[in-house]
């Protein structure tokens, strides 16, 4: 093959051209929107691909195309980002890549790519994952950052102490400063048939914590539920720093811990009379033979319900609150038990690629026959309390309103049904992402 | 996303035979570098799910093996904490209800029934186990923990309702304490009258007691749909001993009527820590605007124990931050100051925090009062954070660039 040998005229137009380009190279600069807007409070990303724009900065003055790389450069601790070309949003398009190059041109129009978590590199502070963007080639000068957070659901009893403090000060805040926790306690109360004993066992409770995380991130929006993986010892879980140690009945806190004056109206404190010990995990059906569960959602669902779910309340609440039904949520060991519940359930359908609405995914499918008593089950029924109806098969009220609409995420719509919360990772409708992922749950 | 060593072995093979050895010790790098590429596949969990199934059926096949001693049928479920197949589950209900298998074997058995709740029949037989008498205790506690773990995951045996609570309520002077406050628990659990009178008049009257008052007491404000408040008030003008004390104060958090009594009992120099630090808790969940009032008192009170001292500051704080609270903010301030001046570190440092999060004053004194704290560790801290204060964080700066 002939090499090429640039001709004396090629060589001057070359250089023309850099001295003509350098003063602009100077002053590039490039933007970054993250969930198509610039709000930075919605610059949360999971392991689910996020659409994100980048374009020169319009103050810029450059001619022709501008060639740069977007990169996530890696931090002890800190969250990292993928990336992946923005095809046309297939539900199931992903960000693999550690760098993506990319021609950006000089008219400061909007070029689209996507970004994802890097799967166990989570962040563990707020905004402390980053996107750089250098001209040219990765050895280049910066050209722009944009700061975010990879927020995922963690094990509780691996957070650092910082990511513990954050979500308990959120917790005793929205419960004990703005009073927004007391109505949780009432619509489990009355939930009873409408949550438990039948399918929408799942789905329920998937939107019911679902909605506590979000008020919680409105308050501190680096917060994530943690679960507590309650087949396996959580010692740091259970301890005074954290849900606090039993003493036989009443629970212990440190004095620096949050909820430690935590209350609910005609109630004081915690009560939990736990069968384990700290060091040690209650006799519950271990994770792999959960997960295990055949490829259908009946042989999930109602063993499940039973145990571990039910079992975990029991032995760690025993006679206390968290043992018995009615009184559950008055102990806030309650969302971490259900974050995990409804992990074991994301599991699976990650094992057995079940996020469809169709009958492996959830049964029953289509709407309950009238007055049937588990109207509310079926796949494409209301859930109460969010739906507003009240009256037999459903409870005598139902209070805490509609579902919040989040400005950032279109599902759940505010009377969800259990075939909005199947697909929470979006992986078959981009628009089904309800916003969370679990820390040992991959995307694909 | 990582790749599988399957996926890397594909690619080695287009490579050149140079590049085949140097890509081969990469993965064999890869391989014993933990963590490197710790990400499951489908195919591995799903290879680990089916192990897992293996182990449990091969428990389960020792566990129901009567030819072995007992004891190594038990140790063979000590890692099971469910079976899984309806052939084990079926298995082990039969086990629970042979009487001539040794106890702890029925026990045992009994807790790893999965479903409990969908087999009404079994139900049934659980529900018998834990209100006979003459059954041994070892397997009526299983009973007893898994009809409380079925009430809770499967309430659909409320249909079945009247018939279990009857049992229950005739547990409830059963000769065995465990299974009274068993059977209590539960039925106050469902809001059932029958428990709440017996409770009650077990509150009022010690010597009619089926179980200690300040059992009793813990048990009633389980009770999410019954008003025991009157009568948790009644009882406080003279409560038989402390543990009911503390416990009927922890019931009345959020119940107006009994404010006055709750800020007596909070601020009363005589009264016991723990009776002290209940009103106060009790008195933040019934009116903030009121508990800053006898939180700024308890304060002042030099001769209160530190504890509920530092319990007032703390509960200041969270009520300071709750809308539509009244309070003097000024002499809330002052008083907390006063507590700078404490022999407690954990006093001074709760103080500290305070004042730190709400005088706007803070900054006129904060370096006044970190000269003169005698803690050196507290000192070093209190200093730097005032270094905090006066250098924030410029938040246009972009934050140093982490290196790869």
């Amino acid at each position: 093959m002939r090499s090429f040998r640039p001709t004396f005229l090629a060589w001057c137009a070359l250089l023309t051209g850099l001295v003509a380009t350098l003063p602009a190279q100077a002053q590039l600069s490039v933007e970054i929107l993250v969930n198509g807007t610039e709000d930075p409070t919605d610059d949360y990303v999971t392991w689910a691909p996020t659409r994100c724009q980048i374009r020169v900065h319009s103050s810029t003055n450059v001619t022709g195309d501008v060639n740069v790389v977007l990169d996530s450069p890696t931090a002890d601790q800190a969250g990292e980002v993928l990336f992946g070309e923005a095809l046309p949003f297939p539900a199931r398009s992903v960000a693999t890549e550690e760098m993506l190059p990319m021609s950006l041109p000089a008219s400061s129009d909007w070029r689209e790519f996507v970004i994802a978590g890097k799967f166990e590199r989570p962040s563990t502070a707020d905004k402390d994952a980053v996107i750089v963007v250098r001209a040219n080639d990765p050895g280049a000068a910066v050209i722009g950052e944009h700061r975010l957070m990879v927020r995922v659901r963690k094990n509780a009893n691996r957070l650092t102490p910082a990511e513990r403090d954050r979500f308990l000060t959120a917790l005793a805040t929205h419960n004990m400063v703005e009073g927004r926790y007391a109505p949780y306690q009432d619509i489990h109360a009355l939930a009873s048939s409408q949550a438990h004993g039948y399918t929408a066992f799942l789905p329920w409770h998937r939107a019911f914590i679902l909605r506590l995380e979000r008020e919680l991130q409105a308050i501190d929006p680096s917060v994530a539920l943690p679960y507590w993986r309650f087949d396996e010892p959580a010692p740091n879980v259970f301890n005074l720093d954290f849900m606090g140690v039993s003493s036989g009945w009443w629970v212990q806190f440190s004095s620096a811990n949050p909820i430690r004056l935590w209350s609910l109206p005609g109630f004081v404190g915690i009560n939990r009379a736990p069968t384990f010990l700290p060091s040690q995990n209650p006799l519950v059906v271990d994770e792999d033979a959960i997960v295990g569960a055949p490829a259908s959602y009946w042989y999930l669902c109602n063993p499940l319900e039973s145990n571990p779910h039910g079992r975990a309340h029991v032995e760690a609440g025993g006679g206390g609150s968290l043992g018995f039904l009615d009184t559950a949520v008055r102990d806030p060991l309650f969302f971490l038990l259900h974050a995990n519940v409804d992990r074991l359930w994301a599991k699976w359908q990650w094992v057995n690629d079940l996020f469809d609405n169709g009958p492996y995914a959830y049964w029953p499918q289509g709407s309950a026959p009238s007055s049937d008593p588990w109207t509310g089950h079926y796949l494409g029924d209301t859930m109460w309390p969010w739906n507003g109806v009240t009256g037999p098969p459903r409870p005598v009220s139902a209070p805490g309103g509609a579902f919040p609409v989040s400005t950032r995420y279109q599902a759940p719509p505010s009377t969800p049904r259990p075939a909005s919360v199947i697909d929470y990772r979006g992986r078959v409708r981009a628009e089904s992402d309800l916003g969370y992922c679990y820390d040992d749950v991959p995307h694909n | 996303m990582c790749r599988t060593t399957e996926d890397d072995m594909m690619l080695v093979h287009d490579l050149h035979p140079a590049g085949f050895v140097a890509a081969l010790a990469a993965i064999v790098l890869i391989g014993l570098c933990p963590g490197a590429c710790a990400q499951e596949t489908r195919g591995d969990l799903k290879r680990r799910l089916e192990n897992r199934r293996s182990e449990i059926e091969n428990a389960w096949l020792k566990f129901s093996d009567r030819s072995l001693p007992a004891v190594d049928r038990a140790m063979a479920v000590s890692g099971v904490g469910s079976f899984v197949t309806p052939e084990q589950a079926e298995g082990a209900a039969r086990i629970f209800k042979d009487a001539t298998e040794p106890v702890e074997i029925r026990a045992q058995a009994l807790r790893r029934i999965p479903n409990v709740g969908s087999d009404p029949a079994l139900s049934g037989d659980v529900f018998r186990v834990l209100a006979d008498q003459t059954a041994p205790k070892e397997l009526r506690e299983a009973a007893g923990d898994v009809v409380q773990g079925v009430l809770i995951s499967a309430p659909t045996i409320r249909t079945r309702m009247p018939e279990y609570l009857a049992l229950l309520r005739g547990m409830t002077d059963d000769a065995d304490q465990d299974v009274r406050e068993r059977a209590f628990a539960i039925l106050a659990s469902q809001g059932d009258d029958f428990a709440t009178q017996k409770l009650i008049e077990s509150l009022r009257t010690p010597e009619k007691a089926v179980l200690p008052p300040a059992k009793s007491a813990r048990l009633l404000a389980q009770n999410p749909h019954g008003d025991h408040r009157p009568v948790f008030l009644s009882v406080l003008q003279q409560p038989p001993d402390r543990a009911t004390e503390v416990e009927v104060i922890r019931g009345l958090g959020g119940y107006a009527p009994a404010k006055d009594a709750l800020q007596s009992r909070g601020r009363d120099v005589t009264a016991p820590k723990e009776v002290r630090s209940a009103a106060l808790q009790a008195m933040l969940a019934t009116d903030k605007s009121a508990f800053i009032q006898v939180a700024r008192d308890v304060v002042e009170q030099d001769e209160a124990p530190d504890e509920v001292r530092m319990m007032a500051i703390e509960g200041i704080g969270v009520a300071r931050r709750a809308p539509g609270v009244r309070y003097d903010a000024g002499a809330v301030d002052r008083a907390v100051k006063k507590a700078l001046d404490s022999k407690a570190p954990a006093l001074r440092r709760a103080a500290w925090n305070s004042l730190k999060q709400f005088d706007p004053k803070f900054g006129d004194y904060a370096n006044q009062a970190a000269d003169k704290e005698p803690n050196p560790e507290l000192k070093s801290a209190f200093k730097a954070q005032i270094q905090e204060l006066r250098s924030p964080r410029d938040s246009t700066t972009r934050p140093s660039r982490p290196q790869r």
